[in-house]
């Protein structure tokens, strides 16, 4: 005969709770480790005009979509706007996320964007 | 964002390891709740570290809702990982009656001294990085608010409520859960001191402002987790 106290209402709620948690995660990644890509980084550009203006010059958000089955690490993106050309550092995109970063260019002419270099890590 | 980076399935065999491990530090080791077996103690120190790992990752907004599923799980994991073996391996760091000279400390303001030793431990290693300050100047004030109830309400529960050994002689010492939360916010605030004191030795600040401010109450969240465990397992 086992001694052992019984749970309290709370303990199995916490005990239910974890066992959501664990399988959760464990069926997330195993579902993503099994079905996600596997290919090199696919980077997608945009330039969006924010509609604010900082000293005379547009703002504009430029995202990088990774669309690929690769992290791609230290991005350098080359923006270009008529005779302004400007270097935007990107630490790194994982799979299927997009980052963001702000530019400033001049009004009047459309910006140009150009993924420079990056290594898949 | 190591989690965000590494094969899924490499996370997945690391948990698996992880819960083995936490089952056999549950068995071996074991929390003193005796309605529970090894088997669930294992269960509910990795699911809680998820969840904790979770809520911790989206209050500092280490991951947000607009990354990929895929990444946000890995970064949770990954992170859950040291917090669920350190649940078992606190246990097995606590003596049974408490560490030597426990009962002398105990007294005479003993637990500010053991909360601010363990504060300086834990946020020693942290407060020369740049995390504080970048995570502090991230967050909107109403993050902030949440990180200093998210760090008085995890010492209440470490000390006073963690199924760590002497937890009945802690609140029977303190009388009621008035003077536990009492000392837990006095605590609480000496951790806070320590985290500012140790950014202005680090030279990570050069003025008392705001920014210092919200800086001191990011590495505060440490601070208080260390003074927690300090207590706890004296």
């Amino acid at each position: 005969m086992s001694t052992r106290e019984r749970r309290n209402g709370f303990e199995l709620v916490v005990l239910a709770a974890s066992l959501i948690a664990i399988a959760g995660v464990i069926g997330g990644l195993a579902y993503y480790g099994i079905t996600s890509g596997s290919g090199p980084a696919e980077l997608e550009t945009s330039m969006i005009d924010t509609g604010k203006r900082v000293d005379g010059e547009k703002v504009y958000s430029l995202t990088v979509k990774n669309k690929g089955g690769t992290t791609a690490e230290d991005l350098i993106v080359e923006v270009t706007a008529g005779e302004v050309t400007l270097e935007v550092d990107i630490r790194f995109v994982t799979k299927g996320d997009t980052e963001e970063a702000f530019v400033m260019l001049p009004e009047g002419i459309e910006p140009q964007v150009k993924i420079v270099s990056y290594t898949e890590h | 964002m190591l989690g965000a980076t590494i094969n899924p399935l490499g996370i997945v065999a690391l948990l698996i390891v992880s819960f083995f491990l936490n089952l056999l530090l549950s068995r071996y080791v074991g929390f003193e709740d005796e309605a529970a077996t090894p088997l669930e103690d294992a269960i509910e120190g990795l699911g809680v570290s998820i969840i904790l790992s979770a809520g911790l990752l989206f209050l500092l907004e280490r991951v947000t809702l607009d990354m990929a599923a895929e990444n946000i799980l890995g970064v949770v994991a990954l992170c859950s990982v040291p917090i669920s073996l350190g649940f078992a391996l606190g246990n097995a760091l606590a003596p049974a009656s408490g560490g030597e000279g426990a009962d002398r400390v105990a007294a005479a303001g003993g637990q500010f001294l053991i909360g601010a030793g363990g504060a300086l431990i834990l946020s020693l290693n942290i407060a020369p990085t740049e995390e504080p300050i970048l995570i502090a100047y991230q967050l909107e004030v109403p993050k902030l608010i949440s990180v200093v109830i998210l760090s008085l309400l995890l010492s209440y529960l470490i000390v006073f409520f963690a199924e760590f050994r002497g937890k009945e002689e802690r609140l029977e010492t303190r009388g009621s859960a008035a003077a536990a939360m009492g000392e837990t916010i006095l605590v609480y605030l000496i951790a806070l001191l320590v985290a500012g004191l140790l950014l202005i030795a680090f030279s990570q600040t050069d003025r008392v402002d705001i920014a210092f401010f919200a800086s001191t109450l990011v590495l505060g969240f440490p601070a208080a987790m260390g003074a927690a465990l300090g207590r706890a397992l004296l």
